[in-house]
């Protein structure tokens, strides 16, 4: 400071050293090579890698006479360098030397490696290879340049490819100093992935080989920021940050050759052994498994074998399977079909000849259930209860019948020394249905079964008919097929038992909820409603989902092409991933509760199990979008707020604010539901006004209504319902629209539109919530010039409707839309149908644009209107030109000033473009012709502000409008598109920004 | 995005590949011109050197060839023609004046070249030679760019042998700098927009070692956070600043144009220009750093300016007001800050103690000016291109991305990289 006084008790001094090649760097490293020479890599925006160290004086205190060399000039990069890692000492380089190798990343997608060895001996005293102070004409720029100097004549030692775009930077992993010629790298790109390579030399010779082990992708969105490591002895934590804000973090550990294993994806296990054998070796000659526990599960062999698995503990290099022969029986040499209940410890076998056997191994004793019956093509263990009294169990499962289209549902009352006592029911099965899985669901009431094009019957089992046919058949899944049902209880437990919703995978990558109702009608005794429709956002052929008991987390398991997935939906990050030939490989999983991982096994040439650990790939932070938020609108919903963002990853994400203190994963934002179904980025999105529905819309034309509500267990449910896409081939943006409720206290009410496209046109739409499950009519159309149409905003005043639109050439441009929907409503302060609308005998009319007048000179970006009276209203419009305007417009429909304007313009406003605009309060001055409103502005220069208006209507002219700045605050997130406000219960008030990310501010408003 | 939806959703890109243009950035600089007539259509020997910056791959190195080399009509003079022929049009109509007057039409397709025309184009990319315009391949960020921009001006006076370049004069200073530079942005916002002020202070620094006094700078700028202590520096050498938005520019995007007018040259420069000039940058993060006490500390401490403290209302100050017959009846303007849009020349912000460069009265926000015709194409618009409408191949296809051997090696593999999102990403 000037006069050297701090308002600090202490402070910091920087003195400048030494200066290298002024030229913008991309990237840098520094390392004290001793007390008085630092060593400096940098890399250069047109794909130099400089070396140079700063040698110090010793006991020196200011250091005035730091010299700079420097050393390597490497060229050979065809891009930006963005990454360079000095590596720590390495003793056993070729020749047994000791040295340090220079790591760098580039536009150009290769790692490569550079030997600095030389660097370390380097004194201030040696004259410096370069003399250039950077002054010298030569050339500089991209595309090799032959040189006549010494520039450009060092190449690297090894060079990789391996990212799919541009590579951030790289790391050395650190390792135990030995005698091994290997190092492992990281390295962290643009493509939101985590590239883990193994660098080997020979001992003796010069050659170095690069390559990849593996690839980590458990980021949405685009780009990995930022990498950090901590390493033990034995392994390596990796932490990640994305661009979608999330933490994560996944293990490396290293074998006795120093070779990377990572949990969850190569440390699996092939070698069993029997209690007799004195050396594993790998099995062959297993059919079939099923889970008899978490731990244990069940095998049959090509020999009539029947044994029990489990993996016993130890090192991962050195872990086996543990085998123990239960029973041998010839007749299931050629066929055994097996299911099972892990959470009770029961196991069916079906024989060729129709025996079926339970296995109980809380008992380890066998029982048969049936002497003989069809293949048993079809099995699937259901449900078992041990009943009063000790000995007796009852065991519910589904098999293969004579008939074919028939199926046997067989309750088989077991006690110990008794032959079982079977009661089997015949179900019919709808026509060419072919069973893929089977589940009881709503307190074991009824029997789902899902079929391979994604069809669902429901049957009852306490019926008494002899041939039941389906109470219920509909397709609830598309053409690949249901993978899976689970009734509530199963996913929660008891708690879940008495709700009548259940689940359903689709293999196609998509999973539903669905409610079962019944109903008097004696011809349709249920009903069944799809509540909740997600797509997954990851490529997943769904085939199971479980609800974690700890976190209460959603979690799928499915396959990817060749490799088995397991993913966590809510925290969406993917658990396990293991290469394994595909779902048509013999499989099964099973997660553990107790340690939050499981276990996978499949039959890959020969028994392979796959232990997953829950907290080898750890979530410490969940995130939210992977690109900019281009939309968010806030709601309330009955116990908290609720707020949609749409962004420019096409995903629709609803959060709730949460305290940071409670919600350590999610920070300030609980994400509670991520809505993927848009093509492209989101252009806006809004809620109804009870927060029941949300409308999105986007690029392509679409347009969607979303169902939204909330149900025990699960939380938010949503559909889309209806969406509008006329056209699949069109690239329109829908920019905006606008959204009235057409009899609102009507439980079917439905919805005015407006919609606004990127081609300067708007359409008006009803819809009506009953016809069809949701219907759109085209009421009328209209065309403005050839400017993009940016906003859209409805005014009903008295008995007439009116229209704002605002666009990019600055114009805010005012429809009356009156006569146009009075054919259809009755116009009051709210909309009412006259009649059910027809779409068939409707005819859109063509509507003209009334009046419009310039607000700004450039593009309005945000547009909000107030309603002051029914002849006057407060536009507020933000644009590209940083300013703010406040118009009031006279909205006396029919009357020769409908539609004039006073505006009052602040042209700096804001020091870049202003992206938003929102109204946060809006109150009369009892007993005035006064109107205060409080409103927020903000963009691109990060500003939040929050301005203070009252208009006073007894005021002529732009003087009828008094504003004030009341708050102008920083916030961190860039490209912010869009303010919201959050009321806590307390009366708390806190601004919502998004934009690329979220932030909370808390703000008192006057 | 397929060339044809391309098309569609940019007009722009359609009009450059009709009108054989390089790159669509060339509508950029002629609608600047129209509005800031650049150019000096009336006084041709007013604007006849120039240096492009960032030039690659030439659309505005091509309108500099067409207007000053060829003498062609765009931007300003197009537009002065197109009015004149208008009214001429009209008061035909009107019938004041004899009809049958064609000089008009023919007044457009007159060929003004001017004299002694020099024009040099610099970028970090090769690029396609243009004749007439002298091309470097180099990094504008980089010292030794310097010689070489001074050698291409003037290769007679530059004695590269001589022992001391350092005292060059520049004896034929240059009239006009452009710059259309930009990073390939990462995404990371903070940085970018870094970057992006380097680079313009870059230019504005080869700019103040080679422009005449009364000289012209127009170069990219990032609209981003702090770009108002951007535009307080830049009013330190130039009488005047705006920023303008070429409609041709997305409105989505953050990028407009610094035009700054009659270049002051700062006073610690002494009159000296070429290498003296150049080798002590004045802006930027190639400054020399000011020292902030006798020991050579230049450590600032920084106060938390964001405090929840400060939160008394900020009133506006009234302008002006605009009155109209139209429904648009009065437009009245009111400021935020006292002295927007004003221009004055202060001593260079860089030069002042460290501690005032972040003060609020360095922050400047200079007029916004929308360029181009409101009835010209709009860049955010879609359009719909008639049935037979055949889609053209870019004049000039884009420069070999650095990842090309990547790109070629994945397809070698049977990878799809090629149709990922991912290969076009980042690049603007």
């Amino acid at each position: 400071m000037d006069g050297g006084s701090s308002v600090y008790e202490k402070s910091i001094h920087l003195h400048q050293l030494v200066a290298g090649v002024k030229s913008i760097l991309y990237s840098a490293d520094t390392i004290c090579l001793s007390p008085t020479h630092v060593l400096i890599a940098a890399g250069t925006v047109f794909g130099e890698v400089i070396v140079w160290s700063c040698f110090l004086e010793e006991n020196a205190r200011t250091n005035a006479n730091a010299v700079g060399s420097i050393h390597h000039f490497f060229t050979g990069h065809e891009g930006s360098v963005f990454g360079v890692r000095i590596s720590p000492e390495i003793t056993s380089l070729p020749g047994r030397s000791t040295g340090r190798l220079l790591a760098s990343c580039s536009d150009d997608r290769t790692v490569r490696l550079w030997d600095i060895s030389d660097c370390e001996r380097a004194s201030r005293h040696d004259p410096s290879p370069y003399s250039t102070d950077g002054f010298e004409l030569r050339s500089t720029g991209f595309g090799g340049v032959a040189t006549d100097d010494a520039l450009g004549m060092e190449s690297c030692i090894a060079s990789c490819f391996g990212h799919k775009a541009r590579i951030w930077s790289v790391h050395f992993v650190p390792t135990k100093v030995g005698e091994q010629c290997k190092l492992s790298l990281l390295s962290r790109g643009e493509d939101a992935t985590c590239i883990v390579w193994d660098l080997s030399w020979e001992p003796s010779g010069s050659n170095f080989g690069l390559s990849q082990v593996t690839s980590w992708n458990n980021h949405a969105g685009k780009h990995i920021w930022s990498l950090c490591m901590r390493s033990t002895a034995e392994r390596t934590t990796v932490y990640t940050g994305g661009a979608d804000g999330a933490v994560k973090s996944f293990e490396l550990e290293f074998d006795e050759h120093y070779s990377v294993v990572l949990p969850n994806r190569n440390n699996c296990i092939t070698a069993s052994a029997g209690s007799g054998d004195s050396q594993a070796r790998v099995d062959k000659s297993v059919k079939a498994f099923t889970y008899l526990t978490p731990n244990h599960f069940l095998t049959t062999s090509t020999r009539g074998e029947v044994q029990i698995c489990w993996i016993g503990p130890g090192a991962s290099a050195d872990r086996i399977i543990h085998k123990e022969t239960l029973f041998v029986e010839e007749d299931l040499r050629p066929f055994c079909a097996v299911s099972s209940l892990p959470e009770h410890g029961i196991a069916l076998l079906g024989s060729a000849k129709g025996l079926i056997r339970a296995y109980n191994h809380n008992t380890k004793s066998v029982s048969v259930i049936r002497e003989s019956g069809p293949r048993p093509l079809v099995l699937y263990a259901l449900d078992y209860c041990r009943g009063s009294s000790s000995s007796l169990e009852t065991l519910c499962f589904v098999t293969s019948h004579q008939e074919p289209g028939h199926l046997n549902l067989v309750i088989a009352s077991v006690s110990e020394g008794i032959e079982p006592l079977v009661d089997s029911k015949t179900l019919a099965l709808p026509y060419r249905f072919e069973v893929t899985s089977a589940s009881l669901i709503c307190d074991n009431r009824y029997l789902a079964l899902g079929n391979t094009h994604g069809s669902l019957a429901i049957y009852r089992i306490a019926s008494t008919e002899s041939i039941q046919q389906p109470l219920w058949n509909r397709k609830v899944h598309s053409k690949e097929g249901i993978s899976q049902i689970k009734s509530f209880s199963s996913l929660y437990g008891e708690t879940g038992a008495s709700l009548n919703y259940f689940l359903t995978c689709g293999r196609s990558g998509v999973y539903c909820i669905h409610e079962l109702e019944s109903q008097e009608d004696s011809c349709n005794p249920v009903a069944i409603q799809t509540i909740h429709r997600s797509n997954v956002t990851r490529t997943i052929d769904l085939e199971g989902a479980y609800i974690d008991k700890e976190t209460q987390d959603l979690l799928l398991y499915g396959f990817h092409g060749k490799e088995f997935l397991l993913w966590n939906d809510t925290t969406q990050s993917e658990v396990a991933r293991r290469s394994c030939g595909g779902a048509h490989r013999r499989w099964a999983f099973q997660p553990n509760q107790e340690t939050g991982g499981g276990l996978f096994i499949w039959i890959q040439q020969n028994l392979n199990v796959l232990p997953i650990m829950g907290d080898a790939n750890h979530t410490l932070r969940a995130g939210g979008h992977g690109r900019e938020i281009k939309t968010m609108d806030t709601t309330q919903s009955i116990d908290r707020p609720l707020f949609a963002t749409g962004a420019e990853d096409t995903i629709v994400r609803i959060f709730t604010p949460t305290n940071p203190e409670e919600e350590r994963l999610w920070g300030a934002f609980k994400c509670l539901r991520v809505l993927k179904k848009h093509q492209v980025g989101l252009q806006n999105v809004r809620w109804s006004k009870h927060g029941n529905y949300l409308f999105t819309s986007g690029g392509n034309e679409e347009f969607i209504v979303w169902r939204v509500r909330s149900i025990p267990l699960f939380g938010l449910v949503t559909t889309a319902v209806q969406s509008i896409n006329e056209n699949i081939e069109s690239d329109l943006r829908v920019t905006s629209f606008d959204v009235l409720e057409v009899d609102e206290n009507e439980p079917d009410g439905g919805f005015l539109f407006c919609l606004v496209y990127s081609n300067s046109t708007l359409k008006i739409f009803h819809y009506s919530a009953t016809v069809d499950g949701g219907h759109f009519t085209l009421l009328a159309g209209g065309n403005y010039t050839s400017n993009c149409l940016t906003e859209a905003s409805f005014m009903l005043r008295g008995s007439s409707l009116g229209l704002l639109t605002a666009s990019t050439d600055g114009y805010i441009t005012f429809w009356d839309l009156t006569s146009v929907v009075r054919p259809y409503y009755t116009i009051s302060s709210c909309l009412q149908l006259k009649q059910p609308i027809d779409s068939n005998s409707i005819t859109p009319e063509v509507i003209s644009c009334e009046h419009r007048y310039q607000t700004h000179s450039n593009s309005i970006k945000g547009l909000e209107v107030a309603r002051i009276s029914d002849a006057a209203s407060l536009v507020i419009a933000v644009g590209d030109d940083n300013a703010l305007t406040l118009s009031l417009l006279n909205t006396e429909f029919g009357h020769a000033e409908a539609g004039d304007a006073h505006t009052i313009t602040i042209p700096d406003a804001h020091a870049a473009c202003v992206t938003t605009t929102k109204i946060l309060e809006q109150r009369q001055c009892p007993g005035t012709n006064r109107m205060q409103l409080i409103i927020a502005s903000s963009g691109n220069d990060h500003r939040v502000k929050v301005w203070s208006v009252e208009v006073d209507m007894d005021k002529p002219g732009p003087d009828a409008i008094q504003m004030q700045g009341v708050v102008n605050r920083y916030s961190s997130v860039a490209d912010i598109s869009s303010v919201g406000l959050i009321r806590e219960q307390s009366g708390e008030t806190k601004l919502l920004i998004c934009g690329v990310g979220m932030e909370i501010m808390h703000v008192k408003l006057p | 995005m397929g060339k044809s939806s391309k098309d569609k959703r940019d007009a722009y890109y359609r009009l450059a590949k009709e009108q054989n243009w390089r790159a669509r950035s060339a509508f950029k600089l002629i609608q600047i011109d129209e509005q800031f007539d650049l150019f000096e259509h009336e006084n041709p020997e007013k604007v006849t050197r120039v240096v492009d910056l960032c030039a690659a791959p030439g659309s505005w190195s091509q309108v500099l060839s067409r207007v000053l080399i060829k003498g062609e009509s765009f931007g300003r003079r197009a537009w002065v023609e197109k009015k004149r022929k208008e009214e001429a049009a009209l008061a035909t109509a009107e019938g004041t004046t004899e009809a049958g007057n064609d000089d008009d039409d023919e007044d457009m397709k007159e060929l003004k070249p001017r004299e002694n025309v020099k024009i040099v184009s610099i970028d970090l990319q090769p690029m396609a030679p243009l004749e007439g315009i002298t091309t470097l391949k180099a990094d504008i960020t980089h010292p030794s760019t310097i010689p070489l921009l001074l050698r291409a001006l003037d290769p007679e006076a530059y004695d590269s042998t001589s022992s001391s370049p350092s005292t060059l004069r520049q004896p034929h200073p240059v009239d006009l700098v452009i710059s259309d530079g930009a990073p390939d942005v990462t995404g990371l916002h903070d940085l970018d927009i870094y970057i992006q002020s380097q680079l313009l202070y870059a230019a504005l620094n080869l700019a103040l070692g080679v422009l005449r006094p009364g000289g012209k700078f127009v170069a990219k700028i990032f609209r981003g956070r702090d770009v108002d202590l951007l535009y307080a520096q830049l009013r330190t050498v130039f009488e005047k600043v705006s920023v303008a938005k070429p409609r041709s520019s997305r409105a989505s995007s953050l990028e407009a144009f610094i035009v700054c007018e009659g270049f002051i040259p700062p006073a610690i420069h002494d009159g000296s220009m070429g290498m003296d000039a150049l080798k002590n940058p004045l802006f930027g993060g190639v400054a020399v750093p000011t020292t902030a006490s006798a020991d050579g500390n230049v450590g600032v401490e920084v106060m938390d300016i964001d405090s929840e403290a400060k939160t008394e209302p900020v009133n506006l100050t009234t302008a002006k007001t605009i009155s109209s017959p139209g429904p648009h009846k009065e437009n009245q303007v009111r400021m935020l800050h006292a002295d927007t849009n004003a221009t004055s020349t202060q001593e260079p912000i860089s030069q002042k103690p460290v501690t005032e460069k972040f003060a609020l009265e360095n922050r400047w926000i200079p007029p916004f000016i929308a360029c181009g015709d409101l009835s010209s194409w709009d860049s955010d618009a879609s359009y719909s291109l008639p049935p037979d409408h055949v889609s053209l191949d870019p004049v000039q296809p884009p420069t070999a991305p650095p990842y090309r051997r990547a790109l070629e090696l994945r397809k070698e593999k049977g990878g799809a990289y090629g149709k990922t999102k991912l290969g076009a990403m980042g690049r603007a």
